[in-house]
Order: C-alpha cells, then structure tokens, then sequence
C-alpha cells in the first residue's frame, strides 16, 4: 500500500515529463528594401540593431503554433526550404529544442519572455529568419 | 427743538428705561414741550414693540421641542474608547483575525532575506553549427531582452574576431561559436 503513492507520483511525473511543449515559430523575412516593419517585429528588429544588424524590413511571412513532443520531429515549411524542431528529452527546467535549417543546426533553451532568432538563408535580397519563441 | 444724535441717543434710553431719574426728568420735560420729540417717542416705542412682537413669533413658531433629547441621543450613541474596545474583544473574530495580522506583519519583517530570483536567463544557446561544406560559421547575439540571434558569418579572421562589435563582458554580447567539443549531448543533458 506504502508504494501506491510513489508509483503515482512517477506516473505523474512522467505524464508531466511527457506533456508536449508549444512553440511560437515565425518565419520573418529581413532585406533592405523599403522602411517597413511588421507589427509585433519592433521589438525584433530593435534587437537586431543593437546587435549591428540593420535591416530596414521587417515582414513576417508566416506564423504558427507548433506542438513538440520529445523525440519527435517537427517540420516547419519556409519558403525553398524546412526547418525541422525537435524537443531535447531530459529533465530541462526549461524546453530545450533542436532546430535543423538548412546549413544551421542549433539547439537553443527557450523561454517564454524572449526569443531566438535563427537565419534560415537567404531570400528574395534579404535574410529569412526562423523566430522562436516558448508559448506560456 | 431739533434732534441731533445725543438727543436721540437719551431718547432711546428714555424709551429703554436706562436713565437715572434726573435724566429721565428733564427728557420727560422735553417731551412735554416738544411734540416733534413726543412723535420720535412713540416712534421709538412702537418700534420696540414691534421687534420684540416679531422675535416672539419667531421662537413661538421654532419647534424645539425634544432638542435637548436629540442633542444626548446623538452624544450617547458613540460608545467610549473602553466600551469599544470591550465590545471588539467580544467579538471571537476580531482577536483572532487580528492576532493573525500581527503574527503575519511579524512573519513579513523578520523572515530571512530572500534572495531575489535571478533576472530572466533569456534564450540560452546550446549549441550551433554549421553545414561542414560552407564557409559560414555561427555567431550568437544576444540582445538586453534576452532574446538570442544565431547568425551565419563568414570564418573569422587571423584574430578570431568575428564582425560583431565587443561589448562589456557582463553586458548582452557576442556569445562564441560553441566548439563542437565542448557541446553536450542530448545523452548528457
């Protein structure tokens, strides 16, 4: 009877560890054409200023909510290419994913007050950018 | 005669009843010689009378009854400081609540020090790679919001330097290129 409820608590735990993890993903287009800024980029592109990337325009091409679950591969469609997302299995405070974007692999710990920007490539005289960002 | 201020100011104390007998004598005498004074007289008195007949009237119509009732009523309904305070401490609530509010304020002020929660960490790269067959290397940025930016430059020069610019060690920066020896696996996460 003594081990009832630690056998709980472990399935309990595992559930939780289990629970898939949601993901904001934008796909962002940066170039140096005309002024222009997407709403809800200001914060992006002042970032990347400050950063010594100067972009003039900031339009965001897509935007999606992505459910990752440990282990399993995630594709994301950006224009000519995919971007794939992958949850890192562990015990992480903090949902830690693996980004495949063609010639970057990357894998960052999110959180859900800040972002990571990844360049996915070049595009139409500008940069694709894959945003990142932990839903609460 | 004619009436200047002092003669009217005996007269009204002649009609008030405020004069010593002499005083009143010789008024009296005027009056008797001149009918002028002997109208003011009236005048005066009949003035008086009418003051007082309206005063009256203005009283007889205020009802004061009760006042005084009213007055002790409102004065007795505020119970004193030791009253109200017996009265609370008979309240079973109010003790209890209260001391809880005292062991609470106590509990605030003589805690132990917590310490503050470190200030959001931000995105925190774990690795970054790029395609062996390019020329581009990963540089990651991190800005003041936490936000990181993963950007591919070309290889650094002689120096190591990438093109981003050097800021503070402990401000938002230039994170090096993760060398692929020091990544950890997901095994070892």
């Amino acid at each position: 009877m003594t081990a009832l409820p630690g056998v709980a608590v472990l399935g309990l735990v595992a559930v939780l560890a289990a629970s898939p993890v949601k993901v904001h993903v934008q796909v962002v287009h940066a170039s140096n054409g005309a002024p222009h800024v997407d709403p809800g980029l200001e914060k992006m592109r002042q970032g990347f200023e400050k950063a010594g990337l100067s972009f003039t325009s900031y339009r965001r091409l897509s935007e999606q909510t992505v459910s990752l679950s440990t282990g399993k591969p995630t594709d994301v469609a950006l224009p000519g290419k995919t971007a794939t997302l992958t949850l890192q299995p562990g015990d992480h405070p903090r949902p830690q994913v693996a980004v495949s974007v063609a010639p970057l692999q990357t894998t960052v710990e999110l959180g859900t007050d800040a972002s990571a920007f990844l360049q996915a490539g070049p595009h139409e005289n500008g940069q694709l950018v894959l945003v990142l960002t932990a839903k609460k | 005669m004619s009436l200047n201020p002092t003669h009217l100011q005996l007269l009204s104390a002649y009609v008030d009843g405020e004069l010593t007998a002499a005083e009143r004598e010789a008024v009296e005498r005027a009056l008797s010689a001149d009918p002028r004074m002997r109208e003011v007289e009236r005048s005066m008195r009949s003035l008086g009378s009418a003051m007082r007949a309206l005063s009256e009237a203005e009283v007889a119509k205020a009802d004061l009854s009760g006042l005084a009732g009213k007055v002790m009523a409102r004065v007795s309904r505020r119970p004193g400081a030791l009253q109200r305070f017996g009265d609370a401490w008979r309240r079973p609530w109010l003790p209890v609540g209260g001391l809880v509010a005292v062991a609470a304020a106590a509990l605030f002020m003589l805690r132990a020090p917590v310490v503050a929660p470190a200030a959001v960490q931000g995105v925190v790269v774990q690795s970054a790679t790029a395609d062996a067959q390019t020329e581009l290397r990963p540089v990651v940025l991190k800005t003041e919001t936490g936000d990181a930016i993963i950007w591919l430059v070309d290889k650094p020069d002689a120096s190591g330097n990438h093109r981003a610019t050097q800021l503070q060690p402990d401000k938002p920066g230039v994170q090096a290129p993760v060398p692929p020896q020091q990544r950890r696996t997901a095994g070892e996460l």
